[in-house]
């Protein structure tokens, strides 16, 4: 049995998201660098460790500007599908933005926000780098996160290195993908 | 002046029924044996369960057979407890070697055997529900002979009875038959692990007790089992205790604990603490009291400075895990307490509070005068509760509740939350407490009433996260709460270890103080830098109810 966690909030966003993408994104389209796309599977033995979620996997479509980071998450039977959608020619307000919680932490995402997102392509298309702010709901009241990611393209094309970064957090956390085949549907 | 006579007379109504109740001590001879860490269905189950059983007779006139189990047991506290009574009572242990001499020595508890059917595992606890009421032991086939040989004749026997059956089919064939002569102010869910491996290591109890067992559903998914379950809790009687575990893959301990508490019931868990129906026979040593370690007196009144104030809360129940891990007394830390035990396995009690550190300070809970959840509790049965709740807090020395409701969390992450007519209640109830505790993992439930704060985890130590991320965390949540004095109240999983907590603190950036629970409320009380706030309606939700 799968439930979703924190619906229908997750949900409707998610549906919405979808929506938003296949339009976004039509098949047949040029795409950036086509090495990022598809989907790509962590590896928790080298990544640094998950807290409240068991599994996950980055599914990502480049279109032209267009970068679509999908987070299929796993805590126990819970599945969470979010999307950020950012792009590398232009500062974009994206909705409910997705970070990947520390869910013991009593930091919680508030029900409804916008984050401006800036996202551009270093190293030769090789990286692909995302700069936002996030609001969260701590003891005290509202706070703010910056996030700085990396999206590291291994040589060879078959390896992810996302390096996160918090205003707050000293340490970064680093997760490791490898890409799975075009052909492999499995879900984390 | 009110207050302090509603406390004494608190205390004095708590005190004598403990006092009041003395039985004859418990004989000074008993027997023990040593368990295996063997459950599995093929291999040590069967006589274990046999013994268990056994040892539920034998010890329903008195106490006479205890179990030792390995270290690495969910309950680390059999060895050191068997110290306690050789120690503290003065009993003379004889270890038992084998299932066949156990029968030696106490056939005569038993009228007979009743046989299970190891391939269908509901009816063990069939067969214990009838072991209650028939005064026999269980076996398996491969068992019968040892029996015979000890003069054990047939009392049932299920092997086929339920061949085919559902779950549901199964328990209400049992309920047709055996409920109307069960105990009705304790039941047994007989859950936990399940298939290869069973572990019914409290079915002692339930035998002494005459309780009905069963693992039935609590999830609406299961709406059969569900709605068999919900019979049996409709038909206990008012106050009534729920002793076991809700069985693993079945429903969620969210969903069992919820369903239980709409009753108004008390779970007493886990399915495998074993040994009640020895360590129910004992009271107190005599002239004992509990003493708690206060660190600050009833009405101080302390002021915060501007810094990080932290405080380590565990509350899998005190005889699992930390406590007998290395480490304990380097940090302060608050454990809450069973209080039930205080009528169950008092000296269970009385050897955490005399191996307790200066640092170790007990704190009553959880919820109540039982795990429950309280947005769930019906609201006429809430003062009841909490009376009682209360009462065992006085006997205990406990000046704090935690409180935790898990109704629509996913196991340790999301909502943990208080409605504010849930937080209305307890500050009604508990005029005396120095304040609360709430959650399990994080939580946002927060108040201050007069003295009294609510405070919920910022943190839950996951004791599988590596400690260098665990510092990282508590780092940030620092860094997201700046305005001094932050209270940061951190819930420490059982199996934790607190030498690597030492580490962490050491590792923790700005001015951190960690101080004791009731320190911590207390500084708490004189600067609310956190924000109030209880459960809203459009939280999010894992588990909608029933």
């Amino acid at each position: 049995m799968e439930t979703v966690c924190w619906a229908p909030f997750y949900m409707k966003r998610s549906l919405l998201k979808f929506l938003a993408l296949s339009i976004a994104f039509p098949l047949g389209l040029a795409l950036a660098n086509p090495d990022f796309n598809g989907r790509w599977r962590l590896d928790t033995a080298r990544s640094s460790a998950l807290d409240g979620w068991t599994a996950m996997d980055l599914i990502l479509k480049v279109d032209g500007s267009k970068v679509a980071i999908e987070h299929d998450m796993r805590w126990r039977s819970t599945r969470v599908l979010e999307t950020n959608l950012v792009d590398t020619k232009k500062r974009v307000q994206v909705a409910d933005f997705f970070r990947i919680e520390q869910r013991h932490m009593a930091v919680y995402p508030p029900k409804k926000s916008s984050s401006s997102v800036e996202a551009r392509w270093l190293d030769g298309k090789q990286t692909l780098r995302v700069e936002t702010t996030v609001p969260v709901e701590v003891s005290q009241g509202d706070a703010k996160i910056r996030l700085y990611f990396e999206y590291r393209l291994g040589v060879g094309g078959d390896t992810l290195t996302v390096i996160e970064l918090h205003s707050t957090r000293n340490n970064p956390l680093v997760y490791r993908f490898r890409k799975l085949a075009d052909d492999d549907t499995s879900r984390p | 002046m009110k207050r302090l006579f509603g406390f004494s007379f608190i205390i004095i109504v708590a005190v004598f029924p403990i006092l009041d109740a003395a039985k004859p001590p418990p004989a000074k001879n008993a027997w023990t044996m040593r368990f295996d860490g063997d459950w599995t269905v093929a291999g040590g189950l069967p006589e274990k369960a046999m013994l268990v059983s056994l040892q539920g007779l034998t010890n329903r006139d008195a106490a006479r057979l205890y179990i030792i189990h390995p270290e690495d047991f969910q309950w680390e506290i059999t060895e050191p407890l068997y110290d306690f009574y050789k120690r503290k009572h003065g009993i003379a242990f004889t270890e038992i070697e084998t299932a066949n001499e156990a029968l030696s020595l106490f056939k005569s508890s038993a009228k007979g055997y009743v046989v299970w059917d190891a391939s269908e595992g509901a009816s063990l606890n069939v067969a214990f529900t009838i072991a209650g009421l028939e005064d026999g032991i269980v076996v398996t086939e491969a068992l019968i002979p040892l029996v015979e040989a000890h003069g054990l004749k047939p009392i049932d026997d299920l092997r086929g009875r339920y061949n085919g059956m559902s779950h549901a089919e199964i328990y209400e064939d049992a309920i047709e038959r055996y409920w109307h002569r069960c105990s009705r102010d304790k039941v047994m869910l007989m859950g936990g692990h399940r298939g290869r491996v069973m572990m019914p290591a409290m079915a002692d109890w339930g035998i002494r007790e005459r309780m009905f067992f069963h693992e039935l559903s609590a999830d609406p998914e299961e709406a059969d089992e569900l709605e068999l379950n919900r019979q049996l809790l409709e038909d206990l009687d008012v106050g009534a205790t729920v002793f076991g575990w809700h069985p693993y893959g079945k429903d969620t301990e969210e969903q069992s604990t919820m369903l239980l508490s709409m009753y108004g019931h008390k779970m007493e868990g886990l399915h495998n603490l074993p040994n009640l129906s020895y360590n129910c026979q004992f009271e107190f040593t005599p002239g004992f009291r509990f003493t708690n370690n206060h660190s600050v007196a009833k009405d101080a009144v302390l002021e915060a400075e501007d810094k990080i104030y932290m405080t380590f809360v565990q509350s899998d129940s005190i005889g699992i895990g930390v406590w007998t891990k290395p480490g304990r007394g380097k940090l302060p830390f608050a454990w809450q307490v069973t209080m039930n035990w205080t009528k169950f396995s008092p000296a269970a009690l009385e050897y955490f509070h005399e191996s307790a550190t200066p640092n170790d300070y007990f704190i009553g809970g959880l919820s109540g005068p039982g795990y429950m959840y309280p947005n769930n509790i019906p609201e006429d049965r809430f003062p009841i509760l909490m009376d009682e709740a209360k009462e065992l807090m006085a006997v205990l020395d406990e000046r704090v509740m935690e409180i935790m409701d898990n109704s629509a969390a996913d196991g340790n992450v999301g909502n943990a939350e208080l409605f504010e007519e849930t937080v209305d209640r307890y500050y009604e109830a508990f005029p005396d407490v120095l304040g609360f505790i709430n959650g399990y993992g994080p939580a946002r439930t927060r108040d201050l009433r007069d003295t009294r704060p609510m405070i919920s985890y910022d943190y839950y130590i996951d004791p599988k996260r590596p400690r260098e991320e665990v510092t990282a965390d508590l780092n940030e949540l620092i860094a997201l709460n700046r305005n001094l004095p932050y209270f940061l109240a951190v819930h420490v999983r059982e199996s934790n270890d607190v030498n690597s907590l030492v580490t962490v603190v050491e590792n923790l950036e700005g001015p951190v103080e960690v101080v004791p629970l009731d320190k911590f409320l207390k500084l708490a009380a004189s600067a609310k830098t956190y924000k109030t706030r209880y459960r809203q309606a459009d939280d999010p939700v894992h588990f909608k109810g029933y």
